[in-house]
């Protein structure tokens, strides 16, 4: 915590005694509330002034406390900005939070010092309303355009059948089909150059080199890229605001489907917030069952990334001989969890089953069997010259601006930046796991492919060790916490089944407190912050997926290329619009 | 237009070989590979001739359950309602009778039991939930239908079937989960 002190009488120092009020939080993580006329020097300093700077703004999100019964001395708010910065040389987190009073307020703007606070200022007004002064384009991003409210606030009702029967009358159809219209000026775009007239292509919602309902609209100069402007929010599904409704252990398998190449892998990130704030500690062979499975999802997250790759780039066979080689691990999957893409099968405190008998020989024959296909598929995919061609040296961006951006996981690392969660802040256990971290130099296309294909290997090594050193013990945890208890005891003694009825009908009560989590998902960082205000549901649930500032980036590097690039470079970002849109 | 080589660092661009140059070669080579995986074995099964082997946990449709005696077990507590995410299951609870006790192992019973498979996620949270023993997923699929009445089953499209008077069937529709359980018990 010397670190964090520091950075606190730095912070003191800048702002002056008084403008800063510490919150305990039990992920120790700093939390500061600041007033709201001093967030813009607070984070201009974190970013460019203190020792150890605060370079990636990490996540920015709202909270709506006007229901909130616990605020134990934290200054009074009808809502709140959160602000998490990270900085790369203190491995450290920090959160800056402003109170805001008012049913409608404002904030300023941070766009100027973080480039990739737009997008994510946008979702805080799109989902609370809250306006944010001098942003440069503050419309809605998730939602339609057309939508009235802001979902994420609590008079919001949360599902359609609260709002009454819908009813498509003339004038409301007449105003949707009118918010249809493309007007370039809409979306930021000017119609004239200075000796030309520019093209507007639409690529999406449904186009298969998009990976899912994504629109790009073009800006075209001939077929050079002048600018493009993602449009998502198509595969919104509002999983914030069903964690708010849900109980603690119902939403587990909401989670699944935020990433869902990444199966398990949400779980985890999601249980992981969830255990810190119950303080459960998992036995050991619980966290060797979620890594061995997280990194099995990994291998299959990045097979078809690799085959879809192959495929936008014009070759057509490898993404069936891939996703044969998926679907062996899907076998796996299946046999363990009884489920395949969407498996649902961590719990609070462990896992739902022990693992089945025979399950070594599942995962040994794969482990036998997935080595010599990497090698093959490497040598189809990566050292073919026509791949080469489309790849190197397309999509560039430098260690600086991935970190500006906030891009993490293997497209950080394709920058030459060394730099995985799951070594430098351990989670569940990887810190028993001998892996190497793949690094390339360049940040192109071509190097965030060699990076992932390493990844599998790895991967690989990590299931290897859990499959020859698989601990015994319990799968659950003994935390009366854990939901559901163990079963084997309901059966016969009435104080269990009575634990049993509450867990499972109103659901655990998970202590009053607020925790972040962040792990190495599929396709980057991965954090759920979640607020308990001591209640069976969550109070508020934020999630951060890697694929959001990711794809906040693609206008930013594809400006200059041609169309055909674009599409290397949306397959080499490897996103998923789940895990974009939530 | 703003120029990509300002900040843009320089990529390792090995030269490409006269043979890599012309494309052909890759094109052929790449070819080969698919042709020689014309000969491998084939990944796929031809659906619904054939149908592939689901693991013993594999969550598929629900089964309500019976004891041994071809009771039911149900007792309509309403634990895998309130646990279901979906909120896929309804029931309505009811006393059993005088002279019933060969149908219903405990004195309450589901009267009605339904549920949508159109909700359903299968995500297996109501047979955790069951303190019974009373609903579990089974290793099949939920079938199409043409009409959405057609996905809310009911008692009798759940229910297994008696093992006193249908032992074949009951065994059949057991499968191999309960099977291998059962028998170790």
């Amino acid at each position: 915590m010397d670190d964090a002190d520091s950075i606190l009488q730095q912070l003191q120092q800048q702002l002056g005694v008084g403008s800063l009020y510490q919150q305990q939080t039990v992920d120790d993580i700093l939390t500061l509330w600041v007033s709201k006329e001093k967030i813009i020097p607070a984070i201009q300093f974190l970013k460019t002034a203190a020792a150890g700077p605060f370079k990636m703004l990490y996540d920015l999100f709202g909270i709506d406390e006007r229901n909130r019964n616990r605020y134990n001395g934290l200054p009074m708010a009808d809502f709140t900005v959160v602000y998490v910065l990270f900085s790369f040389e203190q491995n450290c987190f920090i959160k800056l939070k402003v109170a805001l009073r008012g049913e409608y307020p404002s904030i300023a703007s941070i766009c100027s010092i973080f480039k990739n606070a737009n997008w994510y200022e946008r979702e805080v007004y799109d989902m609370f309303g809250i306006r944010f002064d001098g942003h440069p384009h503050l419309t809605r991003i998730l939602m339609p355009l057309t939508w009235e409210g802001h979902p994420l606030r609590k008079e919001h009702p949360a599902r359609a059948t609260e709002m009454g029967p819908f009813q498509l009358r003339d004038e409301y159809q007449d105003r949707q089909q009118e918010a249809l219209r493309f007007k370039p000026e809409d979306w930021g775009l000017l119609e004239h150059g200075d000796d030309a007239d520019f093209m507007f292509l639409n690529i999406g919602p449904q186009h298969p080199g998009t990976h899912g309902v994504l629109r790009i609209i073009l800006q075209l100069n001939g077929e050079d890229i002048v600018d493009a402007v993602p449009e998502i929010g198509f595969h919104h599904r509002g999983a914030e605001k069903m964690a708010e409704r849900q109980s603690w252990h119902t939403y587990i398998p909401y989670t699944d489907r935020v990433d869902y190449l990444g199966g398990v892998m949400n779980n985890l990130a999601y249980l992981q917030s969830v255990e810190k704030l119950a303080g459960i500690e998992l036995p050991d062979r619980a966290l060797v069952i979620r890594v061995m499975l997280c990194e099995l999802f990994r291998i299959a997250s990045h097979l078809v990334w690799f085959g879809t790759f192959a495929q936008d780039l014009g070759q057509l066979s490898p993404v069936f001989y891939m996703f044969t080689d998926r679907e062996k691990i899907f076998d796996i999957v299946e046999a363990i969890c009884g489920g395949r893409m969407h498996p649902n099968w961590f719990r609070i405190g462990g896992v739902a089953q022990d693992l089945p008998n025979g399950w070594q020989q599942l995962v040994q024959h794969f482990v036998d069997y997935f080595p010599p296909k990497i090698r093959e598929y490497e040598k189809m995919v990566i050292r073919n010259s026509l791949f080469k061609a489309r790849t190197k040296g397309i999509g560039i961006y430098t260690l600086e601006e991935a970190i500006e951006w906030g891009v993490t996981g293997p497209g950080l690392r394709a920058c030459g930046l060394e730099w995985d969660w799951r070594k430098k802040r351990p989670y569940s256990g990887y810190d028993m796991f001998e892996f190497d971290i793949p690094v390339a130099q360049h940040g192109d296309c071509f190097d965030r492919a060699l990076v992932r294909v390493e990844e599998m290997r790895q991967s690989l090594r990590i299931v290897k060790q859990c499959l020859e050193n698989m601990p015994a013990g319990d799968y659950k945890s003994s935390h009366p916490l854990t939901t559901p208890p163990l079963k084997k005891f309901t059966m016969q003694d009435i104080e269990t089944l009575i634990t049993h009825f509450l867990n499972v009908s109103w659901g655990p009560v998970i202590p009053a407190g607020e925790a972040m989590s962040c792990i190495e998902a599929t396709k980057g960082a991965n954090s759920y912050y979640c607020i308990s205000d001591g209640s069976t549901a969550a109070y508020r649930v934020r999630i951060r997926t890697p694929s959001f500032p990711h794809m906040q980036m693609v206008p930013y590097i594809s400006k200059g290329y041609t169309v055909g690039d674009l599409l290397s470079i949306l397959g080499s970002i490897d996103f998923v619009l789940a895990d974009i849109d939530r | 237009m703003q120029a990509l080589t300002s900040r843009a660092k320089p990529v390792d661009r090995k030269p490409m070989t006269f043979l890599e140059k012309l494309y052909v070669w890759s094109i052929f080579k790449g070819m080969m590979i698919t042709l020689r995986h014309l000969f491998k074995k084939k990944a796929t099964i031809s659906y619904p001739e054939e149908k592939r082997p689901f693991s013993p946990v594999f969550r598929g449709l629900h089964i309500l359950n019976r004891d041994e005696e071809g009771r039911e077990r149900c007792t309509a507590c309403g634990l895998c309602a309130l646990a279901c995410p979906a909120e896929a299951i309804t029931m309505e609870a009811a006393e059993r009778l005088p002279g019933e006790e060969n149908l219903y192992r405990e004195e309450k019973y589901a009267a009605k039991y339904e549920i949508n498979m159109l909700r359903c996620i299968f995500c297996g949270l109501c047979e955790e939930a069951c303190p019974k023993d009373a609903v579990y997923l089974s290793e099949t699929f939920a079938p199409s239908n043409y009409q959405r009445k057609g996905f809310i089953y009911g008692k009798q499209d759940l229910l297994i079937p008696n093992p006193k008077d249908n032992p074949g069937e009951y065994w059949k529709a057991v499968g191999n989960r309960k099977a291998n359980k059962e028998q170790s018990n």
